[in-house]
């Protein structure tokens, strides 16, 4: 089982990387086109934000940094050697990377929930809706898995994030973070290795 | 090796996961990013040509306009509407062009563009960049062809060219509706198409909206493949 989780091999088909394609030369010239990857990849990208950072103000924010940098560089998109979606995972885990990067110096991480996140959470509860009650359950259990998470350098967070959050294959892990087969199946190891020691430590799996 | 991660293997396989959702933040950013690249063409367009690439062929009061294979040479400037946008037609009025005011800031050197476009057009020295297909209610409401030219003097433009349709919204007055419609978000995916136009083979992505009054508008927007 655990073998699956670094397993290679591409999940994007070849039809997905043409219409990519397509879209993507004709946004430079084009509004529609640009319409079109957004819609498209919007719910991707902002589900890995949050993910990665478990907070719903600065993944909106990231997010927008994310589709306006690559508005902003798809002229340049061409000449990388990679899928459009790929690029546009480089460029959040970059932006996440940058966010760790300011909270670590200002020393300023906080792993309560925040306010906006409570007060939705309270006015889901409220309304009765059957779902909501799930929804903050699945994410009470996660806090505590991105605590967990967030105890690991970089590098293992983001592979492991983007393996068993994002569903992506080993290759397209390769593809997103520039890093070979080799050193993404290594780091997945290791990172693994690190988490299950801390939640072991914590009480959460035994040991 | 992997004996010592099945257990957090797993635990991860088996984690709920939970989601951002907020359909307001997807609508804002959609319009800020759609903005940005309006402008940013706008700008790239002034830098080296007049803003053609925003004139958009319309019907006013003639049928359907028809460029392909319509002999004009000249064309005419007949002035301002009401809002201030500036129509030239041809000589032979079969085909009509607007331009919003702050697009034409030398009337005959427009004119000219205009004529040299027609030249160009008469012998096919352009590239189909875009196809758009509009069905209102299953009548062809409009066809459209977006050009791009490259004048004698290096500056490049692209021209949306209407080649049919009924434009009957648009005689209606209901374009600026449906533009609200489509610019609040995709339309439901009725999946994608090739077609061949003008000798390649194009891809279409085909949408389905609502107007108001319930008329079904298929949209469909192809480019080359």
């Amino acid at each position: 089982m655990a073998e699956e989780a670094l397993e290679c091999g591409l999940r994007c088909s070849t039809d997905i990387i043409d219409e990519d394609e397509m879209l993507v030369s004709a946004a430079q010239e084009d509004t529609e086109a640009v319409g079109r990857l957004y819609d498209k990849y919007y719910g991707e990208i902002v589900r890995y934000i949050y993910h990665c950072t478990f907070d719903h103000s600065v993944t909106e924010d990231l997010t927008s940094n994310v589709f306006l940098a690559a508005l902003r560089h798809i002229g340049r998109y061409k000449w990388r050697q990679i899928p459009f979606r790929a690029w546009l995972y480089r460029i959040a885990t970059n932006e996440v990377r940058m966010y760790w990067r300011r909270q670590k110096r200002g020393n300023a991480i906080s792993l309560q929930t925040d306010d906006s996140s409570l007060s939705e959470q309270n006015r889901e509860l409220e309304s009765g809706n059957p779902s909501a009650g799930d929804r903050i359950a699945a994410e009470e259990e996660y806090r505590l898995l991105h605590r967990a998470l967030l105890e690991l350098r970089m590098k293992y967070r983001t592979v492991i994030i983007l393996r068993y959050y994002e569903g992506k294959a080993i290759a397209e892990i390769c593809e997103i973070t520039g890093r070979k087969e080799g050193t993404v199946k290594s780091q997945l190891h290791r990172g693994l290795a690190k988490l299950q020691d801390i939640l072991v430590r914590w009480g959460v799996l035994p040991e | 090796m992997n004996k010592n991660i099945e257990k957090i293997d797993r635990y991860l396989k088996g984690a709920a996961l939970p989601e951002h959702v907020s359909e307001q933040h997807r609508r804002q950013l959609r319009r800020q990013i759609l903005n940005r690249i309006e402008r940013r063409q706008t700008m790239f367009v002034r830098r080296i040509a007049w803003k053609v690439a925003a004139v958009v062929a319309v019907v006013l009061g003639l049928g359907a306009i028809s460029v392909v294979g319509v002999n004009v040479g000249k064309y005419i400037y007949v002035g301002k509407d009401d809002a201030g946008v500036h129509i030239f037609r041809s000589e032979d009025a079969k085909s009509v062009v607007t331009l919003d005011d702050d697009e034409v800031t030398d009337v005959e050197q427009t004119r000219k563009d205009l004529e040299e476009i027609e030249f160009l057009r008469q012998q096919d020295k352009r590239e189909l960049l875009k196809v758009e297909e509009m069905m209102a209610d299953g009548t062809l409401e409009m066809k459209v062809h977006v050009y791009k030219y490259e004048l004698s003097d290096g500056r490049i433009i692209d021209m949306r060219e209407g080649v049919g349709g009924e434009f009957t919204l648009l005689r209606e007055g209901r374009s600026q509706e449906w533009r609200q419609v489509k610019k609040a978000g995709p339309g439901e995916d009725l999946g994608t198409y090739e077609e061949t136009v003008e000798g390649r083979v194009f891809s279409f992505k085909r949408e389905r909206y609502f107007l108001n009054d319930g008329t079904e508008v298929v949209f469909s927007i192809g480019w080359p493949k």
